[in-house]
C-alpha cells in the first residue's frame, strides 16, 4: 500500500499592482490538504 | 498589467507527506482565471512558477478556468469549474510570529523542526504538524467539509468529504 499526498492552493490576486520589481502583490488564499491509500 | 480580481489555484500531488517533507518532488497543474487574458495568464503563471516554485514543483499542465473564490468570516469556498470543490469551515485564528506560528489563546510547540498547532477547539487528532504552504500574513485554521477533484491529468481523483481539519486561509503577499 502507498499513499499519495494531495494539496490544492487556491490564491485571489487583491489591490495587484503591476508585477515589476520591488512592487508588492497581495491578496486572499486557502488552501486544503488530504491524502489516498492505493495499492 | 493590471491582475486586479484575478485568480489562481493550483492541485499539488506527491508521494510523500507535503507537509512533512517540504522540499519533495511533486507535481502540480495551475488552474488560471478564464477572465484573465493571454497576457494576464502569461504574467500569473510565472509569477507563481517564481514565487511557488518549491511548492508547485514540476508543473504539469496549465488549464483555464471559471474559478469563484469566495471568502467569508466564518469559512471559505472554493470552485475550478467542474474540476475542483472546496467548502471549508473556520475554526480558529492563528497569530503569526516571525520565528513560528501558534494558535491564538493556546500556544505550544513540539521538539525537532516540527511546529504543531494545538488548541482547546481542536481534539487531539486535530492537531497539525505542518504551516501554511506559503508564508502568510494573517491566516486562520479550518475544517474542510468538502474537498473534491475530477481532474484525472495527474492520474488521480478524489472526493474528501470527511469534516476535518486541513485548512488555511489567510492573507499572501510577495
Amino acid at each position: 500500500m502507498k499513499k499519495l499526498f494531495l494539496g490544492t492552493m487556491a490564491l485571489v490576486l487583491a489591490a495587484m499592482t503591476p508585477l515589476r520589481a520591488a512592487e508588492s502583490v497581495r491578496g486572499d488564499y486557502v488552501e486544503v490538504r488530504t491524502n489516498q491509500v492505493y495499492a | 498589467m493590471k491582475l486586479d480580481g484575478l485568480k489562481v489555484a493550483a492541485a499539488v500531488f506527491g508521494v510523500e507527506n507535503l507537509g512533512a517533507f517540504p522540499n519533495s518532488a511533486r507535481r502540480s497543474i495551475l488552474y488560471l482565471d478564464s477572465k484573465a487574458t493571454a497576457e494576464q495568464r502569461s504574467a500569473l503563471v510565472a509569477a507563481m512558477s517564481q514565487q511557488y516554485r518549491s511548492i508547485l514543483g514540476t508543473v504539469s499542465a496549465v488549464r483555464t478556468s471559471p474559478i469563484d473564490f469566495a471568502m467569508a468570516l466564518d469559512g471559505a469556498s472554493v470552485r475550478v469549474g467542474e474540476l475542483l470543490a472546496l467548502d471549508a469551515q473556520k475554526v480558529v485564528q492563528v497569530q503569526v510570529f516571525f520565528d513560528g506560528v501558534f494558535p491564538a489563546g493556546e500556544a505550544s510547540r513540539a521538539g525537532g523542526v516540527t511546529k504543531r498547532l494545538v488548541h482547546p477547539e481542536l481534539a487531539v487528532d486535530e492537531e497539525l504538524a505542518y504551516t501554511p504552504f506559503i508564508p502568510l500574513t494573517s491566516y486562520a485554521l479550518g475544517r474542510a467539509v468538502r474537498f473534491d477533484n475530477t481532474d484525472a491529468t495527474l492520474g488521480s481523483t478524489w472526493s474528501d468529504s470527511r469534516p476535518r481539519m486541513s485548512v488555511f486561509t489567510g492573507t499572501f503577499a510577495f
